[in-house]
């Protein structure tokens, strides 16, 4: 079963979208801020992150580029989901490491739709 | 024996008498206790009070999270997690809506934390949910509620109303919003502007035309949410929302902000003469408009006022040239970045040169191995997304 962390300020969203990939049989971890998340990844492996990048303690650019510096999660593919539509900070989250955005508000098909394909990608698994 | 001349000791003193003694102070001391009495009292009833609110408040703050919670249980339940057919994304119109009503939504309570979490999810689903939450609206009649309120005298629930009903996408008849339109409060009137634009079915933007009252930042960028993804938003009306037909800086930011997004060229005799409002804003947003949707005539033209534009100005040419993708002007910014004296130009003009990738980076990385130290440091922080975002 793969593991997904989602990583958003809100607990409303977290928990319609978990609920949602739980229903399609991933296992989800939430995590609400930046510093939360950092110290779940530093406890477990994950196969995606899904990550806002507007949030307390440590932003999503900030989480992104701790992600990409560890060996253990270099692989993990992370989606970006935000109200964000910016041009040069979405060229910033890609430069970053980001491997897929999607913006607030969400169509949940499309959500499942790039979760599925960036969890099934061979390249994302790990050496 | 007792001796005679002795005098005769009471069994028992006198008793304490608070009459007595009360009696035989003086007037001021007197005065002076009663407004110490008065003031413990009331200090004493002010805490009791205070307490018994609090406590009120905290029991109705847990009810209400209580609700929310229950609200969005529902709410995921019969919308996000419903079962709708494989392969397709339809929208459901025969909900169980039985949980809502034993919420019990006469309640107005009730009815409010409702209404926020459907927005809430608006806010973050769009598509199947989205249409979905506004079909569970209209089918818990709660549009009624909202269209009653808006008879209301008090301002704040008819623009609470207002908000409401255009968050849930409901549409107003058009009458009743020209009548807001003309009411004595900003909010209901910003509401019942961004309805008209929404539901308008042709020239979304005429509303603006007369408007004789500043556009806010938030009204802005609500409408330009609102008809970015218009097949109708025409140059003609651009036109008319720029100089020299329009001088408001509200409207003219709106106008440039839809010309770049339509890609409307048409607006560029427009975009020129506000190269020079006084609103530093609106003309740093103009000359990346013309850098942006210029032909070589108007990208010349900006070079040459380089010379004598402001410092805002100035960084805001250097910005255009770095969007405007040819290398006509790479010299240019080049010297700026190695020969000004301002630390901000050579910042823009680092990150200007970088956007010309690849068309520039044969000279990027010449600069990043002959340059000072301060200019190398410079192009790196540049190169850097991470240290960009800090």
């Amino acid at each position: 079963m793969k593991h997904i962390l989602i990583v958003d300020s809100d607990p409303l969203f977290t928990q319609a979208v978990s609920s949602v990939l739980a229903q399609e049989d991933f296992n989800v971890t939430t995590a609400l801020n930046g510093k939360d998340a950092a110290n779940k990844l530093r406890l477990s492996r994950y196969d995606l992150l899904i990550t806002d990048v507007l949030m307390s303690y440590n932003t999503g650019l900030e989480l992104l580029s701790e992600v990409r510096r560890k060996d253990r999660h270099r692989h993990t593919p992370v989606l970006v989901v935000t109200g964000i539509s910016h041009e040069h900070k979405i060229a910033d989250w890609f430069k970053a490491g980001a491997d897929a955005y999607l913006k607030k508000p969400l169509d949940m098909p499309t959500l499942l739709l790039s979760v599925k394909q960036l969890v099934a990608d061979e390249k994302y698994v790990a050496a | 024996m007792r001796s005679m001349w002795l005098p005769e000791l009471s069994a028992t003193p006198p008793a304490f008498s608070w009459h007595f003694a009360w009696k035989s102070l003086p007037v001021f001391i007197k005065i002076c206790l009663l407004i110490a009495l008065a003031a413990m009292l009331g200090a004493a009833l002010a805490m009791i009070s205070i307490t018994v609110r609090r406590n009120a408040l905290q029991k109705q703050e847990a009810l209400m999270e209580q609700l929310a919670r229950q609200v969005n249980e529902l709410l995921l339940n019969t919308i996000v997690l419903s079962p709708t057919p494989k392969g397709r994304s339809m929208v459901r119109a025969d909900f169980d809506t039985s949980g809502f009503y034993k919420l019990g939504l006469s309640v107005k309570k009730v009815n409010q934390v409702l209404v926020e979490e459907m927005i809430h999810y608006r806010n973050y689903f769009s598509g199947t949910i989205a249409e979905q939450i506004r079909k569970l609206y209209l089918g818990l009649s709660l549009h009624k509620a909202a269209l009653l309120r808006l008879q209301k005298k008090s301002w704040e629930s008819r623009s609470n109303a207002l908000a409401e009903l255009f968050k849930m996408d409901i549409e107003v008849p058009r009458e009743r919003l020209q009548e807001l339109l003309r009411s004595d409060n900003r909010y209901i009137r910003e509401y019942a502007r961004l309805m008209l634009i929404k539901f308008s079915k042709a020239d979304p933007l005429a509303v603006l035309f007369e408007l004789d009252e500043p556009l806010s930042q938030w009204e802005q960028l609500e409408i330009f949410l609102l008809v970015k993804d218009r097949a109708d938003i025409t140059a003609a009306a651009l036109q008319k929302l720029l100089p020299p037909a329009n001088s408001q800086a509200g409207l003219n930011m709106l106008a440039v902000k839809l010309a770049i997004h339509f890609h409307l060229r048409q607006a560029l005799p427009g975009l020129l003469l506000l190269a020079d409002a006084t609103d530093p804003r609106l003309r740093t947003e103009a000359i990346l408009a013309i850098g942006l949707l210029g032909n070589t005539q108007s990208q010349q033209y900006l070079r040459d006022a380089y010379s004598w534009q402001t410092h805002e100005g100035r960084l805001a040419i250097i910005r255009a040239l770095g969007q405007i993708q040819n290398s006509r002007h790479m010299r240019f910014l080049e010297n700026e970045f190695l020969y000004s004296d301002d630390f901000e130009t050579k910042k823009y003009a680092a990150e200007a040169l970088i956007r010309l990738y690849p068309l520039s980076k044969a000279t990027v990385d010449r600069l990043a191995g002959n340059t000072e130290p301060e200019n190398q440091v410079i192009l790196q922080h540049s190169l850097d997304p991470l240290i960009n975002a800090s």
